[in-house]
């Protein structure tokens, strides 16, 4: 009897702790997959802005412009001890123009290939848009006519640049004051179409959607409702400012209370992995920025 | 492969490409070289975007080099003028950046700088590059 009565003492140990073991596991698990739901915040880096980041210890990625840094050997120092802190770094291209005419120059896919590798980066990013027809570089980012002609080229643009690229390609949406006369479907049907048709992820940017909900006059609640969310891998927001009733995604003002209601209804639809501050000039006080970064982060 | 990846057509898209090229040469054109509106669009929100578009560049070339802003005062319409005139006859920005764009436009307007950076050569780069990248391995 006393074997027995040991042999059970024993077996209730033994149990105790193999529960606890398994209720540890079960909080740790949880605990992971709040985690994995988190969303991560970022800024676009910009020397002006290095020594901000630098201090802000929940900036979990930062995203570069990859036409800044043409060679490897110009990365600056504040970009590589980010990385050593465990920064994650994406490569964000201007200049791939995978909207338009032309192939896209295999130089131009290779460099963004060579900073992703140095950065170990998990993907890379440019814009569903053209930047130079007529032999004229414009510089900036210009909206295609969305017919189903077009459609097929930028398709086999992406395709070409997936090709040279070791990472994921994510696309993102334009701001834009002005449409392309015959368009046969709207913005969220194209960009839909491209997305599926090449297999891409999506970078959203907030506040081009609401800039072009302004200008052009439609729901930005209808066209985040029929893009493909699943597809989603990251969300920009970016200040501007109205002129002449139009608004201008500048970049260089306050962030628009219009853009984070987005953010908050984005929330509200889908997971959003990662979401991120732009700011190119005009630099506001510490202060100021901080709380902006606030602002995304509790939207 | 995805099912609708293998629903693209191989088709060669050369045609496509010919009409998408003309589509987009005019509109550029347009935007950043006063030539005439393509027919169709609204012409009060091309004129609204090309200003805009002019105004960036002339602000990267500002924010590029000290002197070109120290001559730029926002009251000095001449040399505003100016500079509208030089992104407009020069719509591709110089493809090292903004700081040779501004020295452009200074040798536009008759001011030289004396301090053209030497272009490093690409074999010097590429030579750091491949050192460097021996070294990390």
């Amino acid at each position: 009897m006393e074997v027995a009565a040991a042999v059970d003492a024993v077996a209730d140990v033994v149990a105790k702790l193999m529960n606890n073991c398994m209720n540890h596991q079960i909080i740790e698990n949880n605990k992971s997959q709040a985690a994995s739901a988190e969303t991560q915040l970022g800024i676009g880096f910009r020397p002006e802005l290095a020594r901000f980041i630098e201090q802000q210890e929940n900036i979990q990625f930062v995203e570069i412009v990859a036409d800044d840094f043409m060679h490897i050997d110009c990365i600056p120092q504040a970009l590589r001890d980010l990385q050593k802190r465990g920064v994650t770094i994406i490569p964000h291209s201007l200049s791939l123009s995978v909207g338009g005419a032309e192939h896209v120059s295999p130089q131009r896919i290779k460099h963004l290939s060579s900073l992703a590798k140095y950065f170990d980066s998990p993907f890379v990013s440019d814009h569903i848009a053209f930047v130079r027809a007529g032999n004229i570089e414009s510089g900036h980012l210009l909206p295609v006519r969305r017919t189903q002609s077009n459609l097929a080229v930028v398709c086999e643009n992406i395709e070409s640049v997936k090709a040279g690229l070791s990472v994921p390609l994510v696309l993102e949406n334009i701001a834009c004051t002005f449409d392309w006369p015959g368009n046969e479907m709207d913005e969220a049907t194209f960009i839909t179409a491209i997305l599926e048709r090449t297999d891409t992820r999506l970078l959203l940017d907030l506040s081009n959607l609401f800039a072009n909900s302004h200008n052009l006059a439609f729901s930005a609640i209808d066209y985040l409702m029929s893009l493909p969310l699943e597809r989603l891998e990251y969300v920009h927001m970016a200040g501007g400012i109205f002129k002449k009733g139009l608004y201008h995604d500048s970049h260089c003002h306050s962030l628009k209370e219009q853009s984070l209601q987005l953010l908050t209804t984005l929330k509200t639809i889908c997971q959003v992995p990662r979401v991120m501050l732009e700011r190119d000039d005009s630099f506001p006080p510490i202060a100021d920025l901080i709380s902006e970064l606030e602002a995304i982060a509790n939207a | 492969m995805r099912k609708d990846r293998q629903q693209l057509p191989d088709v060669d898209l050369s045609s496509n490409r010919l009409a998408m090229a003309q589509e987009q040469a005019e509109l550029i054109k347009a935007l950043l070289c006063n030539a005439p509106h393509p027919q169709g669009f609204d012409s009060e929100r091309l004129q609204e975007a090309s200003l805009a578009l002019v105004r960036k560049r002339i602000r990267c070339i500002q924010r590029a080099n000290p002197l070109v802003e120290a001559i730029c005062p926002a009251d000095n319409d001449s040399i505003l003028m100016q500079l509208h005139r030089f992104v407009r006859e020069n719509p591709t920005p110089h493809p090292r950046g903004p700081y040779f764009d501004s020295l452009d436009f200074l040798a536009y307007v008759g001011l030289k700088s004396a301090a053209k950076p030497k272009i490093q050569d690409n074999w010097k780069s590429s030579l750091v590059n491949k050192l460097r990248s021996f070294r990390r391995n």
